[in-house]
């Protein structure tokens, strides 16, 4: 596509080092949406050194309006299921700010990942969304997004997770 | 390590390809046992591609007898969170074999989890579990886990994926 001054930007693009302002900004944005606005611990260089360091451990699109200007991001990983043998899109996040819903943002980043899904082989797109947001879950259900109502997701954070570390001095064949 | 004929082994170690038939032996007695046996589409062929071959999607560990008999596995990736910045380690399963159940095979499986986690810097160690299983729902918790109880999984599945990605042919600028 031509980059001519005034030409229209594509809806979605992949994100560069260059939105991670943007990013962590939307990260906060969608974190206080979520009523845990102070469980952001992540910083710039955080986000550069995890998403576009050496070492990838997610990947990100951007929704821009058609000047260019970020207006709402996807942040993903592959996952896999063994009933499926094939990788999958994990969505960990997806968020459009406010001032820029009802332009089919949302909508567009969920085709991107289900275009690069069927790219790489995959067999599911998922993600969780708290049992309270029920904008967002009428959206995804008309979607055909269906809930996982049998499972229930466990966590082990943090410090819990040095203290089983230790009792695994070098398990590791 | 010296791999004497007699020496004992460590009881965890990483997969290779040799494993594939025990590693889908157990993805299907672990679905037999979550009331799913029928859902496992996966054969050997697609393990050796997706798990051990140019891309690899999920790392693989074996919990094995003294004398090197599988008795087990966890099948992991890593996945990301925007609030700590950092990966994370996601569990798809974990399984041992009644016979060999008992022993702390399953403890020491997580144990290695926890150990890498620590390894890549990362925050968090998750995975799911049917609501019904009251057993392991208990030993994870007595491993310090916590349910995500406010959170709902979504899942769009096989066939709606590609009909979202006919709504975007060449989103992706």
């Amino acid at each position: 596509m031509a980059e001519t001054s005034g030409a229209k930007k594509s809806p979605i693009r992949r994100a560069t080092i260059k939105d991670v302002p943007f990013i962590l900004g939307f990260i906060k944005e969608l974190a206080e949406y979520e009523h845990e606005p102070d469980k952001v611990l992540c910083t710039e260089e955080m986000l550069e050194k995890t998403i576009f360091g050496s070492t990838p451990y997610a990947k990100v699109l951007i929704a821009q309006t058609e000047e260019g200007i970020p207006a709402g991001f996807a942040l993903y990983f592959y996952n896999y299921s063994t009933w499926n043998g094939k990788p999958g899109i994990y969505l960990e996040d997806i968020y459009v700010q406010p001032k820029y819903r009802r332009n089919w943002y949302g909508s567009a980043l969920l085709f991107a990942l289900a275009q690069e899904l069927v790219e790489i082989d995959g067999g599911r797109l998922e993600w969780s969304v708290l049992k309270w947001n029920t904008p967002s879950i009428a959206f995804y259900k008309n979607l055909g997004a269906m809930p996982m109502d049998e499972w229930q997701t466990m966590r082990v954070d943090g410090t819990q997770i040095a203290e089983l570390a230790k009792l695994s001095p070098g398990f590791l064949e």
